[in-house]
């Protein structure tokens, strides 16, 4: 009697798990499913992270931002703009577009566009999205009419190019929505409802599942068109593996994660053979340097530090690990070849080329010398010498540790003792100034963060203070001329403020059997604004398989095969999903049912 | 009896509150010494001056005295608003954060935990059973090869051979699907946490095997096992009704203690599955120097831990009056 209610109630869990239809929330169409690490806060203004600026981009316009290539700034909410002269202001006119809807339904006008900016203003230490050059200087925001809004800037506002540049990171808010309290009782917060996000980007978010994913779908009111992408899903990852695995095998279409070095050898094994992965290869605007720390001796001596430029064979170490397409020789100006006109490239094997002999010379003059004729050079005055060298932070590539370790066995060569630091409070080290040399990486956005190596900055914890550096960055700030941004490199270099490594080149990996146009560009890698608003692949009449345990699609291993496109890889999955694993419980409780005493 | 059991008890909840308040002030202290806070980042970058970063110190507490962050703590505790103070790196309420993540974890480890801890304690009755066999050699080898490997990589190899190469479970833990009942929200939720729920449960599957294993083993060198063997009963009701009970007392004291230590999720295996539980809230809480965050977590874990343990005492006292008796 027993056995016969556990069979009636397992059986009852097995149809009802099959039978009921499940409410699937892929929407019907293209669904495209991307990858991003973990955000700290998903607010437009208060974001710190790229994860939550590529979900904000697709949410959110700006006044301008940058065009396909990524190199150009064009119009976006601003159809036009204008800088003009008052006196000894600097007025710029932004004339928005007509017409252009919030997600809700109402108009986009001049007041969102002033009360963003003065929000911003309000608050820049919370607000921290926004690059500050928008409000250095900045006097007043004037509304003229419904689409026309002025800001009104003194002498020591940026260049008008800088500017621009600027007003890319400024995603407008609705006011409306704003100054709701009941809506956005904290507008530092960050932001996990559709109704707290509303945009007048080419998606809109539908549903936020903190720590999981956001889906957004397509606005059928963009003034550029509804995109022909349906609905996006931005899943979170950690893991590098688990993101080449997962495109690998379909599950994912693209991500905001890249490989250098031999793990991008190890993917391309892994993909060979499907032509529906593709590969974008870029350089980074990240540079990587070795640091010295001004404020310690003798590192804030330019001979010495001239000797350790000459002690080190920079390309032959960046080599050994990122091979020689993995990276290109970092720039002894900081810039990379990123930046085009504002770089003037001086790669380290070209100012200070290896020469051991010479840094061993440099030392000797200096006054190190090994007298306990133990292998390494004492201090003038005799005592023992040692560099303390930072690798790396948790997250940061296990190559800086390799490097760290080349450098210290090219340093001992010319008789220098280095202790290089593996352990894990990196940043806590680097702040605090309890370092000699740090392998540090950079990732500038835009010309003017040679701001990093001024004076009173506090992003320049190297300690570097130069007044002639300092002046000509202000004049190069509000001109914006190229040939300045090269005295300023040269100043960096003739120092050697550091030592210039390299700029990684990054490969990322996406898939083409579903949506093609990704226009992918050096900027922003395959996640882009512009890279979803292209077409997706037509799909072609797939049958559907029997309800049998689940299986996501497996890569493809003939060069011929092309792999029919899904409409949902996840839906489809999770529809297959649910009855297998049913199916499984009700064999596993087979042998329990069959069980004779 | 009655009065014992409710004296017993009130002495033990009242010796927990301070045991409590010392764990907080533990954890109170180990963070203030720590460096670092969530604003350096913005610093370095040049994002925010040096006068803003002094006023976002003051303004989240970073300034305070140890005297006047303790005091603020344990006014917190005792009002119960120690989770509405806010994150500084969300700028949201604490309650708002360990919510929404809370019962992924616990649904996560208690599934491993439930698994785990009836895997290892049937394997261990069985070994205990049959030692000296084969068969239970082969059984202690094989968990003693998986207690040696980590956790993480476990993961990864599940995902690997499980997701991968045989695409038979997803990769990621989250479901976009919106199940219409209960049936099928569990059985999504099954599928999607199957691999993490296998690779956590060997932590508590190895555990309770040996030590089941091991304390049954002991209790069938005891004279009364022989006699209860010579009188007739079967094999299966002397365990049952006899030695189980005798080791019941060290075996719930484990049990509570895991069961305590649910709350604070599983760092390494939520990581590896992207799984968003207490786990990785506490990783990032650390990562981003967030300490009210992780100080309201190990608070959490804290409490759990205690309120275990101390029902576990109680619990045993009611079962043995000795205890009660001292």
């Amino acid at each position: 009697m027993t056995r016969k209610w556990l069979s009636l109630l397992l059986a009852v869990l097995f149809l009802s798990s099959v039978a009921a239809v499940p409410k699937v929330s892929a929407s019907p169409g293209t669904e495209l499913v991307l990858a991003v690490g973990k955000w700290k806060t998903l607010n437009p203004l208060t974001s710190s992270t790229v994860y939550s600026n590529i979900i904000l981009d697709k949410v959110y316009e700006p006044l301008i931002r940058w065009d396909k290539s990524g190199t150009k700034v064009v119009g976006a909410l601003a159809e036009r703009w204008e800088f003009k002269k008052e006196g000894d202001n600097k007025v710029l006119t932004f004339y928005l577009r007509k017409g252009v809807k919030w997600h809700d339904g109402k108009e986009v006008t001049a007041e969102d566009v002033k009360f963003t900016i003065e929000l911003f203003k309000s608050n820049p230490s919370k607000f921290v999205n926004p690059d500050t050059l928008i409000i250095n200087g900045l006097q007043e925001v004037k509304v003229v009419d419904k689409y026309t809004v002025q800001l009104v800037y003194n002498q020591s506002a940026a260049a008008d190019k800088f500017l621009e540049m600027a007003f890319t990171t400024l995603y407008i808010v609705p006011k409306h929505v704003w100054e709701d309290k009941s809506v956005i009782p904290d507008p530092t917060a960050s932001l996990d409802k559709p109704k707290q996000l509303i945009g007048c980007g080419p998606f809109k978010v539908v549903e936020v599942k903190p720590g999981e994913y956001v889906k957004l779908q397509a606005f059928k009111d963009y003034y550029l068109g509804k995109p022909e992408v349906d609905s996006v899903i931005f899943k979170i990852l950690t893991d590098k593996n688990q993101f080449a695995m997962m495109v690998a095998n379909g599950e994912l279409d693209a991500g905001y994660f890249y490989f250098f070095g031999k793990y991008l050898k190890e993917f391309e094994k892994m993909v060979s053979g499907d032509p529906n992965v593709k590969i974008y290869r870029a350089p980074s605007k990240s540079t990587h340097l070795l640091a010295f720390n001004f404020k310690r001796w003798p590192y804030n001596n330019l001979e010495f530090r001239k000797a350790i430029a000459y002690a080190l064979p920079v390309d032959k170490i960046v080599q050994k690990y990122y091979g020689t397409d993995g990276a290109k020789p970092g720039s002894m100006g900081f810039l990379g070849p990123f930046f085009g006109e504002y770089c003037k490239y001086m790669p380290k094997e070209k100012v200070y080329p290896y020469n051991p002999d010479k840094a061993k010379e440099i030392l000797d003059k200096l006054g190190f010398k090994d007298v306990n004729g133990d292998g390494y050079r004492e201090t003038p005055d005799g005592k023992p010498f040692k560099i303390y060298l930072l690798t790396r932070a948790p997250g940061d590539s296990f190559f800086r540790d390799a490097i760290g370790d080349e450098i210290a066995k090219y340093l001992k060569e010319v008789g220098l003792k280095v202790e290089v630091d593996k352990a894990g409070d990196y940043w806590d080290k680097w702040g605090a100034g309890s370092w000699d040399m740090a392998i540090v990486g950079y990732v500038p956005h835009k010309p003017t963060d040679l701001i990093w190596f001024t004076s009173n900055n506090p992003g320049n914890r190297i300690g570097f203070s130069d007044k002639t550096y300092d002046e000509l960055f202000q004049k190069f700030q509000t001109t914006g001329d190229p040939t300045l941004a090269h005295k300023l490199e040269e100043i960096l270099a003739n120092n050697v403020v550091f030592i210039a490594l390299y700029h990684p080149i990054v490969a990322t990996p996406y898939r083409v059997d579903r949506y093609k146009d990704w226009s992918p560009n050096p900027r922003f890698l395959t996640l882009g604004y512009w890279s979803l608003l292209g077409k997706p692949v037509k799909p072609t009449p797939t049958t559907t398989t029997s309800s049998t345990p689940s299986s996501t699609p497996k890569p493809s291993t003939s060069s011929t095969t092309t792999s029919s496109p899904k409409t949902s890889p996840t839906s489809s999955g999770g529809e297959k999903g649910i009855c297998g694993p049913a199916a499984l419980m009700l064999f596993a409780v087979l042998p329990l049912l069959r069980r004779r005493r | 009896m009655a009065r014992g059991m409710v004296s017993y008890t009130l002495a033990k909840i009242a010796h927990r509150i301070l045991t409590l308040i010392f764990v907080v002030l533990i954890i109170y202290t180990l963070l203030r010494l720590a460096p670092g806070t969530p604003f350096d980042q913005y610093l370095y970058q040049g994002k925010i001056t040096q006068e803003q970063y002094e006023a976002l110190l003051r303004e989240w507490g970073y300034k305070d005295s140890f005297l006047v962050g303790a005091a603020k703590i344990l006014y917190g505790m005792v009002t119960f608003s120690l989770f509405k103070m806010k994150s500084p790196v969300y700028n949201k309420p604490i309650i708002d954060l360990i919510s929404v993540r809370l019962p992924y974890t616990l649904s996560l480890v208690t599934a491993a935990y439930f698994f785990g801890a009836m895997l290892g304690m049937i394997l261990g009755l069985y070994c205990a059973r049959n030692r000296g066999t084969l068969k239970e050699s082969i059984i202690i080898w094989i968990t003693l090869g998986i207690r040696s490997l980590p956790v993480f990589w476990l993961g990864m190899v599940l995902l690997y051979v499980f997701s991968f190469k045989l695409g038979l479970f997803p990769f990621l833990t989250s479901s976009e699907l919106h199940p219409c009942n209960i049936f099928h929200h569990m059985i999504d939720w099954l599928w999607h946490s199957l691999l993490p729920i296998i690779a956590l449960s060997k932590i508590y599957a190895v555990s309770y095997l040996l030590t089941i294993r091991n304390m049954v083993a002991e209790e069938y060198t005891n004279d009364y096992v022989i006699s209860l063997r010579a009188i007739g009963l079967k094999e299966g009701y002397i365990v049952e009704r006899h030695v189980l009970r005798n080791i019941m007392p060290p075996v719930i004291t484990m049990m509570a203690i895991d069961l305590g230590f649910l709350f604070g999720g599983a760092v390494v295996t939520e990581t590896v599955f992207n799984y968003p539980g207490m786990g990785t809230l506490i990783y990032s809480a650390i990562w981003n120097k967030d300490y009210p965050v992780v100080l309201a977590s190990f608070y959490i874990i804290a409490v759990a831990v205690i309120v275990a343990i101390t029902i576990a005492e109680i619990t045993y006292a009611y079962l043995d009056p000795r205890i009660r008796r001292g």
